[in-house]
């Protein structure tokens, strides 16, 4: 999947190579879509309201240091902005409207765009964490992209967490947590439903820390009311 | 064995290997369906002699070896490691043991 050279004029630095300069191309033209999407779609038809957000709910809390997977340790020598953790960003999201809208846009636009595909059948690798530029990609490719496009809309990268969880079937499986003064969020491929993390299901193993560039365990926590199958 | 057979066999091999290739995500998954079936299995028998909690004992006790293998095929994910494993442990036992309860397995 190609997207057309977007009319954004993004932030390409001057020393970056050709290869980077046509990815930030792509993306920043997908970036262009999506929020166009996100403002079109704002009093459009939503499957999310911003009303029918929870109060407040308790989030999973960090419970020590984790080891970083490697492929992400690769993923942040290449994506180095992707991974700094500038800790004068809120560590929270401030939740509006808009926001929702835009949020709940991103994760619809990129969970239909990106075709689904592991990494051993993809690239013939075990793990590689990328921003799915070629428009394939697994789950930790679909959370990578979503974060990108959101920061770009300005959200706080801080509160915008990779975690790792095991699934309803038993699997190791990546998500984003959007970590919001209505509770940690997750954003999901297997889904277009953004719900709190302690309704997903999963079993939360560990996320990257917001305050530096680690992971952090979240000790196996899971949702109070659990079900083996969703 | 005739040397056609012998290579026929090979053949058979040789394409069960190519269409099947290893897949750790595949294989934890099918591992944790195969705990969750003997759990329930087990648990459905012995909670017609003892109450759940007892019943989910025994079955978790019977289904060590099919949980062993689980955790094994878990292992090989690249986004987990041996301490990821050993904390996630007990609590996907736990979410297990509240399914078998809450809906009799």
């Amino acid at each position: 999947m190609r997207f057309a050279a977007s009319k954004v004029q993004g932030s390409v630095a001057n020393s970056a190579p050709r290869r980077v300069s046509r990815r930030r191309r792509v993306l920043a033209g997908f970036a262009w879509a999506a929020l166009s999407l996100a403002g079109l779609g704002a009093g459009a038809v939503q499957a999310q309201t911003f009303a029918s957000l929870p109060s407040p709910q308790f989030g999973a809390e960090p419970q020590g240091a984790a080891r970083p997977i490697a492929a992400w340790v690769t993923f942040c020598q290449s994506y180095a902005a992707e991974c700094v953790v500038d800790r004068s960003e809120p560590a929270r999201i401030s939740l509006t409207p808009a926001i929702w809208a835009t949020i709940v846009s991103v994760n619809r636009r990129v969970n239909k765009s990106v075709e689904p595909k592991t990494d051993m059948e993809h690239l013939h690798v075990a793990d590689r964490w990328d921003l799915a530029e070629d428009g394939i990609g697994d789950c930790e490719d679909f959370q990578l992209l979503k974060r990108h496009l959101l920061a770009e809309a300005g959200l706080p990268r801080r509160a915008m967490r990779m975690t790792v969880v095991i699934d309803e079937k038993g699997e190791g499986h990546a998500v984003l947590t959007l970590i919001t003064d209505r509770g940690d969020m997750v954003l999901d491929n297997k889904t277009n439903a953004i719900v709190p993390w302690h309704k997903t299901g999963y079993v939360f193993i560990k996320r990257e820390s917001q305050d530096m560039t680690a992971w952090v365990s979240l000790g196996g926590v899971t949702s109070p009311v659990t079900t083996a199958n969703r | 064995m005739p040397p056609a057979s012998l290579a026929s066999l090979s053949l058979v091999a040789a394409t069960l290997l190519v269409a099947t290739p290893a897949h750790a995500g595949s294989e934890a998954e099918m591992h944790h369906e195969r705990w969750r079936d003997c759990l329930s299995r087990t648990f459905r028998i012995e909670a017609v002699l003892t109450a759940p909690d007892l019943a989910a004992d025994a079955a978790f006790r019977a289904c060590r070896s099919v949980e062993e293998a689980y955790l094994a095929a878990l292992a090989s994910s690249p986004l987990l490691d041996d301490d990821d494993i050993a904390r996630a442990r007990p609590l996907l036992a736990g979410r297990i043991r509240a399914w078998l309860v809450g809906s009799r397995g």
